[in-house]
């Protein structure tokens, strides 16, 4: 009985959760411009609006080069740094971090504004170039983080034990650390590329006329409400899920750390 | 000829000191062991020798050169740790070879070593597992063979029947044995347990608050202890508080008078220690010196708490005043049927006072 009463809850929570992505997915293959009842029928119209859309195409690729330039970038800078702080007595450590994560937290209207202010001043605004650096100061304390907590589970006499066999300091960060936190680094990547390329306020802020594509679908919506969308929000959400999966699998397993 | 020496080496960790003041050296081919309660500093001593951490003071020497001077290729020390720490993301194989990759030996020499090591150890069909498919007697023989594997004429192993069931325990002991006559390295065993490295090691040191107490084999640590602490720790002695009441002048015998109960005993001045008439010292007295039927000149009255049979020796636990407690180990097969005591019974205890001897509150 208590087991039926978890399947049903469960079942629940999951319909909930995907109910929206499900229903964006069915109306991108409706035939009509609007569901309606009785179903019009299906169709892959809007997809192929969607192939055919080359300013639609050209803002994909601003967001996918910005994203990738963002998630390498952070994530290195959130190795490195999340590697020093890890190897800080234990409370500066935390509290570094905590202080180097405080402007990630703030509201991101707060932040795009401000961030379009210094642009402004700096003379990069309404360029890709300022959403990439908007984005990695605001994504790169995720990947510190996310670092950090690997780093500090590592035991440490496994790089003395290296060190005594006569390993180097470089072939202990390669060979040694980074063999034990290779899944942490790319699984961080993948977070904030996903993250990245689907940040809409401050790129709405900092994009001026190089739209990112979440700014473009947010002003397709404003003047056609053309179903497109639907179809374009199929696909990218079914890549974001499906990398998002990948970044958890890898986090879930780092580096396959059992108790030795 | 002295292999490793300790020159009045101090250690701090930040402003803590570790290590106060410790000089000692160890022979080629010998297993030495530093056996201490925990945190005394004995794994800090092991980083010294592989040159991990650098003496505040004074110097750790190899062969005569400060350890500082084996660096990289050229390091001939290599450590079981007591966290084992492998390598979790390569194989078994991988972690062995390790240390012989990065000294740049030719492949087919690395594979010869490998399977030589591994079968010694019995690990052949498992060198293409990951190491946390392993039991822990299995993870410790693969950090066991990760270290020998490149020959080091030093051998640290930190605590390494830790975590070890008896068996294991004993199988381990026998292995390092036999290792030592295939690879003649000399080993430096660090344990907080004396049942651990009482039969492998040929000297030990007794380590407690930062320094060595004593330097000495086995048999005279247990039998000849200069301190209470090791009287205590090493031999498992009763020791009874006492003040002299009167000093031979000649020969070594000293009258005493025990603090608790009523007891007038002689014990011999072994260590020659300057003594006068009304000093307080500690009587010391082996737990298997003394006897329960009437044998030996010193007597002392005790109440029966408990007693345990290990093997063929029995245990007993007297009470005496103040809380002190007498341990008594009785070593016949008869002693099982004889000597059944109720729990607060009254009961003499018999030694001769040769047996007995005397140290410094």
């Amino acid at each position: 009985m208590k087991r039926i009463g978890a399947i049903i809850f469960l079942s629940f929570v999951i319909l909930l959760v995907f109910i929206p992505l499900l229903t964006m997915v069915v109306l991108s293959f409706c035939k009509g411009r609007f569901a309606s009842f009785p179903w019009p029928g299906w169709s892959l119209q809007w997809y192929q609006q969607f192939f055919e859309n080359s300013i639609l195409h050209l803002s994909l690729l601003r967001s996918l080069i910005v994203g990738v330039a963002v998630g390498v970038i952070s994530t290195l800078l959130g190795f490195g740094s999340g590697y020093a702080l890890s190897r800080l007595p234990s409370r500066t450590g935390s509290s570094l971090l905590m202080l180097i994560t405080l402007p990630a937290i703030i509201p991101f209207v707060l932040f795009g504004f401000c961030f379009a202010e210094f642009a402004g001043y700096i003379g990069i605004l309404r360029t890709t170039i300022s959403v990439f650096i908007a984005h990695v100061v605001v994504f790169s304390p995720l990947s510190a983080a996310l670092c950090f907590h690997r780093f500090r589970q590592l035991n440490l006499d496994i790089e003395d034990a290296a060190r005594e066999l006569g390993a180097s300091e470089i072939k202990i960060f390669f060979m040694i650390i980074g063999g034990q936190t290779w899944r942490t680094l790319i699984a961080s990547g993948i977070v904030i590329f996903v993250l990245s390329w689907d940040e809409y306020i401050i790129s709405w802020f900092v994009s001026g006329f190089n739209k990112t594509y979440p700014v473009y679908v947010r002003n397709m919506l404003e003047s056609t409400m053309s179903p497109e969308i639907n179809a374009v929000g199929s696909i990218v959400a079914f890549l974001s899920l499906l990398l998002m999966s990948m970044a958890l699998y890898l986090l879930r397993n780092p580096g396959k750390i059992k108790e030795i | 000829m002295e292999l490793i020496e300790f020159r009045n080496v101090d250690f701090y960790w930040g402003k803590v000191k570790i290590l106060e003041n410790i000089s000692f050296q160890v022979n080629e081919s010998e297993v030495f062991a530093l056996l201490g309660p925990s945190g005394c500093g004995k794994s800090t001593m092991l980083r010294l020798i592989s040159g991990l951490s650098r003496p505040s003071s004074g110097e750790v020497l190899i062969n005569g050169k400060d350890v500082s001077f084996y660096k990289g290729r050229d390091r001939c020390v290599a450590t079981v740790w007591q966290s084992k720490a492998l390598f979790p993301h390569l194989s078994v194989r991988a972690n062995i070879e390790f240390g012989l990759r990065i000294k740049r030996i030719k492949n087919s020499d690395i594979n010869k070593r490998v399977k030589k090591i591994a079968s010694t150890l019995g690990l052949e069909d498992k060198l293409d597992r990951s190491t946390f498919q392993l039991s822990g007697g299995e993870q410790q023989r693969v950090a066991l063979a990760r270290a020998l594997v490149i020959h080091p004429k030093i051998l640290l192993l930190d605590e390494p029947f830790t975590g070890l069931d008896q068996t294991l325990k004993l199988q381990l002991q026998a292995d390092l044995r036999d290792l030592q006559e295939d690879y003649g390295c000399t080993y430096i065993l660090v344990s907080h347990l004396l049942e651990d490295v009482f039969s492998l090691a040929t000297r030990i040191a007794v380590i407690q608050n930062k320094k060595i107490l004593q330097v000495g084999d086995p048999n005279s640590l247990y039998h000849s202890p200069r301190s209470t602490f090791v009287a205590r720790f090493v031999g498992k002695k009763n020791l009874i508080p006492a003040i002299i009441r009167n000093v031979a002048r000649q020969g070594r015998e000293v009258i005493v008078s025990s603090i608790i109960g009523e007891g007038n005993w002689k014990a011999i001045n072994r260590l020659n220690l300057e003594l006068n008439d009304n000093d307080r010292a500690v009587y010391v007295i082996g737990a298997d010196s003394i006897e329960l039927n009437p044998t030996g000149d010193c007597i002392l009255e005790a109440t029966f708490r408990a007693q345990e049979i290990d093997g063929q020796r029995k245990i007993f636990y007297f009470r005496l005043e103040r809380g002190y407690e007498v341990r008594v180990e009785i070593c016949t097969t008869d002693s099982i049927r004889l000597y059944q005591y109720v729990r607060g019974e009254r009961v003499n205890l018999y030694w001769k006072s040769e047996d007995a001897f005397l140290l410094k509150e």
